[in-house]
């Protein structure tokens, strides 16, 4: 299989309007931006797991303001940069844990088409976490686990489709790959969470 | 009859799992960990009995139709170093990502397969998934889960 980038004849992504469309169709199945032209688009994807944490650590921000007194403004400040660290990273490295696994399998692959799809995966996440702060800050109830945690932990739901259509046939590779990003994004959220404390 | 191969051994230890977790959160005493073991073990015998049923009926046509057991592996393995490594006992979410991912991924699937809406009788594979869920929930709260 070959999913390098740009070599399709697929139609290039341009104005606000396609972005909406193409990523509403992304969203539950990543792996369709395969061939499509993203040259520019792969690095702006960074802004969907980046926003996904940030708006995380809102909701825990706000939360810990509400039951723990000690709790200042710079700390907050500082979860929330960390946030976007983790946000960034976290896209960075399950792209390149993907990556890793269909160049060992000798599957020919573009790193940029490869990060583009991984990040696609933080679509639905993003929403929920950014439905989790405004019933956060409208109805003022916590919202930092059944809203924030489960958002984090739903990128595994398109992230699997996607490693599932790349990696076919190779099923223990695929519950390793969808492993690794789970323990990932466990380990991204208790840094968070140990960052606020 | 349900038929046993890999994919289905991978499910059904994926279900225990779940089942250990659920059953490892009771909150009480001896006879409300042997009712609720009693229960979960039931809802999970259940849950792959029907899903087999439901799932594997109409995909006959397709070269593996028990590759969605291998579907809900990740999760279990997530959770199991998850509690072991980071002391995460989200269990009802995992189950619940899990579910929706099984069903919904094998959906799309089957539909990219050229199999229809009709042929895959949607409502029943979502009615399992979902059905589980809430019975697992409603498990997990009735023998007091603190998550």
């Amino acid at each position: 299989m070959n999913i390098k980038d740009g070599k399709n004849t697929g139609k290039a992504i341009f104005g606000i309007k396609d972005i909406v469309r193409v990523f509403s169709s992304f969203s539950v199945s990543p792996a369709k931006a395969i061939g499509k032209k993203n040259g520019d688009l792969s690095f702006w994807s960074f802004v969907l797991p980046a926003l996904t944490y940030i708006f995380f650590a809102i909701q825990l921000v706000i939360d810990r303001f509400s039951f723990v007194p000690t709790m200042s403004g710079i700390k907050a400040l500082l979860t929330v940069f960390i946030s976007l660290i983790v946000g960034c990273a976290m896209g960075l490295i399950s792209s390149w844990l993907l990556y890793s696994v269909l160049n060992l399998k000798a599957i020919k692959s573009d790193f940029q088409c490869v990060l583009l799809c991984s990040n696609l995966s933080y679509i639905i996440p993003f929403i929920v976490s950014l439905m989790g702060l405004l019933v956060r800050l409208i109805f003022n109830v916590p919202t930092t686990i059944t809203f924030g945690i489960s958002a984090l932990l739903f990128t595994l739901i398109p992230y699997g489709r996607l490693v599932k259509e790349l990696l076919k046939k190779e099923i223990l590779w695929y519950i390793f790959v969808v492993a690794a990003n789970g323990i990932l994004t466990v380990f991204a959220v208790n840094l968070i969470l140990f960052s606020v404390n | 009859m349900v038929k046993i191969n890999k994919n289905s051994v991978v499910g059904m230890a994926s279900l225990v799992i779940f089942c250990i977790f659920a059953i490892m959160n009771v909150q009480g005493g001896v006879l409300k960990y042997v009712l609720f073991g009693f229960l979960h073990l039931i809802l999970s015998a259940a849950t792959f009995v029907c899903l087999t049923f439901v799932m594997e009926k109409p995909g006959k046509n397709i070269k593996d139709p028990s590759a969605y057991w291998c579907d809900l592996a990740p999760f279990a393995v997530i959770l199991v170093l998850a509690s072991l490594i980071a002391g995460w006992d989200f269990y009802i979410i995992f189950y619940f990502i899990g579910m929706v991912y099984l069903v919904l991924n094998e959906t799309f699937f089957r539909l990219n397969n050229g199999l229809t809406f009709k042929d895959i009788d949607l409502y029943k594979p979502v009615f399992v998934g979902i059905g589980s869920v809430i019975l697992y929930v409603v498990l997990s709260f009735a023998g007091g889960s603190p998550v």
